[in-house]
C-alpha cells in the first residue's frame, strides 16, 4: 500500500493537434490546449461532439487518430495510475454492494482501502446507508454518487478526467462534488471535465474553456 | 502488480458467488452428462466406449459460459477500461480473468466429471489419476480457447454466432487427444497398448498446454486492448 508522493504543482498536459475520427466521420479536428496543475479546464461540445472520446484519449484508454499528448516530460499520455477517470459507464458491478465496489477498485488501485476510508468516502456522497445493497438496487443518482466517491479515496491523483460529473446529480450532491473538485485543484491536480453548453457544471471553477 | 491480480481475483470470485454462476455452470455440465446415458438404451451400447465424447463436449460446452459474463459484463458497464487505469499491465487482467473463469467453472467441473465417469460410465478405479490429469489440463486449454474467442469478439454487435465458430477449430486438438487420453476401460490381454496410447495423448495434450498458454494470453490481452480503446 506505498504511495508515491510526487509534488503535484510539477504537473502539466500538453495537447497538440489531437483529431478523432470514428468509422468515417471526423469528430474534431486540430485540437490543441496546455493545463497546469491547480486548474480546471472545461470540453464544451453539443452531443456526439466528441467530448468523451477525447477524455478517453486525455486518459490513455484510446488513441488519436493524429495529434501528440505530452504528460510533464514524456511525449505521451500519463501512467494509467496518474489517471483518475470517472466517465459515464460507472463500473459497478450490478451483483455487488457500493462498498464492495469501492473496496475491490481501491486495492486495485494500490490506494487505501481500510473499512474508515471507504465508509467516509460513501458518507460524503450520502450513500453509506446503501453500503449493503446490491447496485442493482439503486437509482441513477445513487449510482452516480457511488461511482464519484472514488475520487475521495484517489484525491491525490494528478489527473482527474470526469465525463459529465453532474448527469443524475441532484443539487446536494453537486454541491459535495464542487467542494472535491476546488480541494483537489487546491492541492494541485489538472482537472479536465466534460459537459454540454449549458449544463448546470458551468457552475464548477473554470480556468479554461475547449469547444468541440 | 501482484495485488491487482489478487484484488481482481477476490473481486471476479464475489461477483460469480452472487450471481449464482458457479452452480449453473456445474448443473449444465451435469445435466449434458446425465442425459446422454438416459437418452440411450445402455442395453445396446458401449456406455463406457462413449463416454469420452459425451464428457468431452459437456465440458467444451460448460467452459463456453462463465467469461460471458465475466467479460461482457465488466465490458459493458466500463470496469474493464476502468481496471486498466492500474499500475498493472493488461496482461495481468486477462490472466485473472482466466484463472477466475477456470477456478469458478472448470475446476469444479473436475470433479464433477471423474464422479459421473466412476458412477455412470464404470471407469475402472485404477484409472482415476490419468483421468483426473487428462481433464485438468483439457479443461485448462478449452478455458483458454473461450477466453481468446470471448476477448477477440468484445463489443462486437453480433459477435456471438462468431464465438462457437471461431473456437470449433480451436477446440479440435483438444477434443482429440482429451479424447484419446481418456481411460475407459480396464486393459485386457487382447488390447495390453491402451496404456500406452492414453499416455502419449496425454502427454500431447499437456505439450499443447504448454506451447499456447502464453500466446493465446498475449494475443487475449492485444484483443482486450483493442476492445477497450473502441468502447
Amino acid at each position: 500500500m506505498k504511495k508515491k508522493t510526487t509534488p503535484l504543482y510539477t504537473h502539466r498536459y500538453a495537447v497538440r493537434n489531437l483529431t478523432c475520427v470514428r468509422g468515417d466521420t471526423t469528430l474534431f479536428h486540430d485540437i490543441s490546449f496546455d493545463s497546469v496543475g491547480h486548474t480546471c479546464l472545461h470540453i464544451t461540445g453539443s452531443n456526439g461532439s466528441g467530448k468523451s472520446s477525447l477524455l478517453k484519449i486525455l486518459a490513455g484508454l484510446s488513441s488519436a487518430h493524429s495529434g501528440t499528448l505530452c504528460w510533464c516530460d514524456t511525449q505521451e499520455a500519463p501512467c494509467a495510475h496518474h489517471v483518475l477517470y470517472v466517465g459515464h459507464e460507472l463500473a459497478l458491478n450490478s451483483a455487488l454492494t457500493p462498498y464492495d465496489n469501492i473496496v475491490f477498485w481501491a486495492q486495485a488501485r494500490q490506494c487505501p482501502s481500510t473499512p474508515d476510508v471507504i465508509r467516509s468516502a460513501l458518507t460524503a456522497f450520502d450513500v453509506a446507508h446503501l453500503e449493503a445493497v446490491p447496485c442493482a438496487l439503486l437509482s441513477a443518482g445513487q449510482k452516480k454518487r457511488t461511482s464519484l466517491a472514488k475520487l475521495l479515496i484517489d484525491e491525490d491523483a494528478p489527473l482527474w478526467l470526469l465525463d459529465e460529473p453532474y448527469a443524475n446529480l441532484d443539487s446536494q450532491g453537486q454541491k459535495t462534488l464542487q467542494g472535491i473538485i476546488e480541494n483537489a485543484q487546491k492541492k494541485g491536480a489538472i482537472i479536465i471535465l466534460a459537459r454540454h453548453e449549458n449544463a448546470p457544471e458551468r457552475a464548477l471553477p473554470c480556468d479554461q474553456t475547449v469547444t468541440l | 502488480m501482484l495485488c491487482v491480480f489478487l484484488a481482481l481475483i477476490r473481486r471476479d470470485m464475489a461477483v460469480v458467488l452472487r450471481n449464482g454462476q458457479l452452480s449453473s455452470t456445474l448443473s449444465f455440465f451435469i445435466m449434458v452428462v446425465v442425459f446422454f446415458p438416459l437418452a440411450i438404451d445402455p442395453a445396446s451400447l458401449d456406455l463406457a466406449a462413449i463416454s469420452p465424447a459425451i464428457i468431452w463436449i459437456g465440458l467444451f460446452l460448460a467452459a463456453q459460459l462463465p467469461l460471458e459474463r465475466l467479460l461482457h459484463d465488466d465490458y459493458q458497464d466500463g470496469s474493464l477500461a476502468l481496471w486498466s487505469l492500474t499500475r498493472a499491465p493488461l496482461e495481468v487482467i486477462a490472466t485473472a480473468k482466466y484463472a477466475v473463469a477456470w477456478l469458478t467453472a472448470s475446476l469444479p467441473m473436475i470433479f464433477a466429471a471423474l464422479a459421473s465417469g466412476m458412477l455412470v460410465y464404470q471407469w475402472p478405479m485404477d484409472a482415476i489419476l490419468n483421468n483426473m490429469l487428462t481433464i485438468l489440463v483439457g479443461s485448462l486449454l478449452l478455458t483458454l480457447i473461450s477466453l481468446l474467442t470471448r476477448c477477440l469478439t468484445l463489443g462486437s454487435r453480433g459477435g456471438k454466432g462468431l464465438i462457437y465458430l471461431m473456437s470449433m477449430p480451436l477446440s479440435l486438438p483438444t477434443l482429440i487427444f482429451g479424447a484419446a487420453s481418456l481411460r475407459t476401460h480396464t486393459p485386457t490381454d487382447l488390447n495390453t497398448s491402451i496404456d500406452t496410447e492414453t499416455t502419449t495423448a496425454l502427454i500431447l495434450l499437456s505439450l499443447l498446454l504448454l506451447a499456447t498458454l502464453i500466446p493465446m494470453l498475449w494475443a487475449s490481452t492485444l484483443a482486450l486492448r483493442n476492445a477497450i480503446s473502441h468502447q
